[in-house]
């Protein structure tokens, strides 16, 4: 699914499987990939049941954050809703909160990220560690 | 379908509603206030902490409020009956 603007490769499944089929280098890269996302899922898991509301949209902020060009996240309190699976009321109260903090701007359909180390800190452990994977693994990464 | 704004009311002022919510009618979008109410209400009691806000002020598209939701409403029915 695709959350913000930005550029990607469209290949055909059996085109991707003969590829990985004849390239050892593409299978390991494609198969530390996975290990780095199932990680990530493992974090999100592990996020949505141990952490409050701000510290799981700490979290996810930070990872948009990495995947886009800039400071400027454009995405709604709605759509931040579905991902966080949270009422859309507890996205704006906790958006509030961690903008009183000082660590984001909050304005409609976008949120500038202000204070990146302090938002690593607010998340308590729970960003870093696939990313820190990712570019142990595959390469440079946000 | 009609948009409502649910605003937030805190101590110092209103958390503003940035995009409204689509709902059948105001029936529909009280519920929702209360279902988001209880579960600031829960986030706030989990975390030890009392909730920011204490009431929804429901708005349609004009800015108008339309009723207000008090987060106590939103306590399931017998929820203080502790003595």
């Amino acid at each position: 699914m695709i959350q913000v603007e930005g550029e990607g490769y469209r290949v055909s499944i059996e085109a991707l499987r003969n590829a990985c089929q004849q390239s050892a280098s593409l299978r390991k890269t494609l198969l530390r990939y996975v290990h780095v996302f199932i990680s990530q899922t493992s974090y999100t898991s592990l996020s949505n049941v141990s952490q409050s509301v701000e510290g799981r949209l700490a979290r996810w902020l930070l990872m948009c954050h990495d995947r886009v060009t800039g400071d400027d996240i454009a995405l709604t309190h709605e759509f931040l809703s579905i991902m966080l699976a949270v009422q859309r009321p507890s996205v704006t109260t906790a958006l509030h909160m961690i903008e009183g903090y000082g660590f984001i701007k909050a304005r409609r359909s976008n949120i500038t990220i202000v204070d990146r180390d302090a938002l690593i800190d607010f998340a308590d452990g729970m960003y870093g560690t696939p990313e820190a994977e990712y570019r142990r693994l595959i390469g440079p990464f946000g | 379908m009609s948009r409502f704004y649910l605003h937030q009311q805190i101590a110092n002022g209103l958390i503003e509603d940035p995009d409204g919510t689509e709902a059948v009618d105001l029936t529909a979008a009280k519920h929702e206030a209360v279902l988001a109410a209880r579960q600031l209400l829960a986030n706030a009691i989990l975390a030890g902490i009392a909730p920011l806000g204490t009431a929804f002020h429901i708005a349609d598209e004009a800015g108008q409020v339309l009723v207000k939701v008090p987060f106590c409403d939103a306590l399931p029915p017998g929820f203080i009956n502790a003595d």
